[in-house]
């Protein structure tokens, strides 16, 4: 029997592929248990890295990532989510649940360092991909430019880095409830933003 | 304490519903933690509005593809993840199926199976297929459909020709202001395809087209669904599914494994 061999293809993931081997997962096909985990693996893993800081760790929540997937595969409905944000948020979730047993923010390395990290890492990307990709939706990153600086920064620690309120509240020498007020204030004005947005996009 | 910017204006209802958006969006955000964190998980498990406001967040959030970054995992994790799944599989412990999907499709799976090697080691059901004189049941494919409370509603096999699809309902009743549809789901691509609807007096036996006969060899599963007279008008079956079973190719003698 041949050994397939699959390419992992930046850029290109194809919705309804995922969303055809999701539910051939449903149906406990582990063929496409493995095609979606080598077309999707390497920015999965991306992601929970740079929530957790840790290979060790990253490499963990995919793991855990990925049985979930499989387990909740027949729950996923397309017409509500995309499969990769589907995907991505399990695993946001698997890292944060781990941030929450693990003291990392006190040892892992700065931002700037883990992009370096990412980098060097054979098979990965190029340092200048890195620095070059801004991680968060473009139109988020559009709405945020015109937005408080410390929610800005918020938003980015926390979606991109996984900072809890408290970790937050150090990080920007504010008081917790300070960071409560800013993201929920900043959260209806970037729904503002987002709504405005998508409505010029309508109209053109 | 108190926060003072948690004292708001205005009418209840919509402070109430401005401080539930805030708070789906510091779950996506990943700012709530603890036991705050696990209450909202599980009240997002009832409140369907709270979970939309997630899964705006969520799709908001999230970058496309081309502005996430990559990282190639460990070489040991796929295999770690395959061995878990398998010896979770071995200890026979699988997850409690939840959605239409699962219900469509691994649902009665068991049962399904039972059914069909009842078929085939009893021929209890054979004895019961009507078929023309002089020809012979050299049954391919067979489909047991089982209702949700494990009752068998149809039994579904092809003759050896493959120009058959022949039929025995348990209790056929003739569908009024509505019709019924046989589906196939595919074990090549997981999509479910239309092969027939019944309408009218019971049908023991449906002609096959080679596009019919190839589907049925595809299938992993039939399934009967509740429609409108007529058959689903945008060839997707209806949530009211009626029975579903397993299509399973019966091997002859000679056959190669």
């Amino acid at each position: 029997m041949s050994e397939t061999v699959y390419q992992f293809e930046a850029g290109h993931l194809d919705n309804d592929e995922l969303i055809g081997l999701l539910a051939r997962c449903a149906l406990r096909d582990q063929q496409a248990l493995e095609r979606l985990y080598h077309r999707t693996a390497n920015y999965l893993n991306a992601v929970a890295f740079r929530l957790l800081g840790s290979r060790d760790l990253s490499n963990e929540v995919l793991q855990e990532a990925f049985i979930q997937i499989w387990d909740n595969a027949s729950q996923y409905a397309p017409s509500q989510s995309s499969p990769l944000t589907w995907m991505v948020s399990i695993v946001r979730y698997r890292a944060i649940d781990k941030l929450r047993h693990e003291s990392r923010h006190g040892n892992r390395p700065p931002p700037e360092e883990e992009a370096d990290i990412l980098s060097a890492t054979p098979g990965a990307e190029s340092q200048e991909d890195v620095h070059n990709r801004f991680q968060l939706n473009a139109q988020i990153k559009q709405c945020l430019e015109g937005m408080n600086d410390k929610f800005k920064r918020s938003v980015e620690l926390a979606y991109l880095y996984g900072y809890s309120r408290e970790e937050l509240a150090e990080a920007l020498d504010a008081n917790v409830n300070t960071i409560k007020s800013w993201l929920r204030r900043g959260s209806a004005k970037l729904k503002d933003c987002l709504t405005a947005q998508s409505g010029v996009l309508t109209h053109e | 304490m108190n926060d003072l910017s948690d004292n708001y204006s205005g009418n209840d209802s919509d402070n109430n519903s401005n401080h539930e958006e805030s708070q789906a969006f510091e779950y996506v955000l990943g700012t709530m933690r603890g036991a705050e964190r696990d209450a909202f998980a599980a009240q997002l498990r009832s409140d369907e509005t709270l979970a939309a406001d997630v899964r705006y967040w969520e799709e908001t959030l999230t970058p496309p593809a081309d502005e996430l970054s990559e990282l190639p995992p460990a070489a040991t994790t796929l295999a770690n993840i395959q061995t878990t799944i398998n010896n979770r599989l071995n200890r026979n412990t699988p997850a409690e199926p939840t959605s239409f999907w699962e219900k469509l499709l691994p649902w009665k799976t068991a049962t399904a199976i039972a059914f069909c090697l009842l078929f085939v080691v009893s021929g209890v059901l054979v004895t019961n297929i009507p078929t023309p004189p002089g020809q012979t049941l050299n049954a391919d494919y067979v489909a047991v459909l089982v209702d949700e409370s494990d009752q068998p509603v149809l039994t579904a096999l092809t003759a050896s020709d493959g120009s058959t699809l022949w039929l025995k309902w348990e209790n056929w009743q003739e569908p009024d202001g509505h019709s019924l549809q046989l589906w196939s789901q595919s074990r090549r691509d997981g999509e479910i395809r239309p092969l027939v609807v019944f309408d009218g007096a019971e049908k023991d036996a449906i002609p096959l087209d080679q596009a019919t006969w190839r589907l049925i060899k595809d299938s992993s599963h039939l399934i009967i669904t509740r429609e409108e007279v007529g058959g689903s008008p945008f060839d997707e079956p209806s949530e009211q599914v009626i029975a579903t079973g397993v299509c399973i190719r019966l091997e002859k003698a000679g056959d190669s494994a």
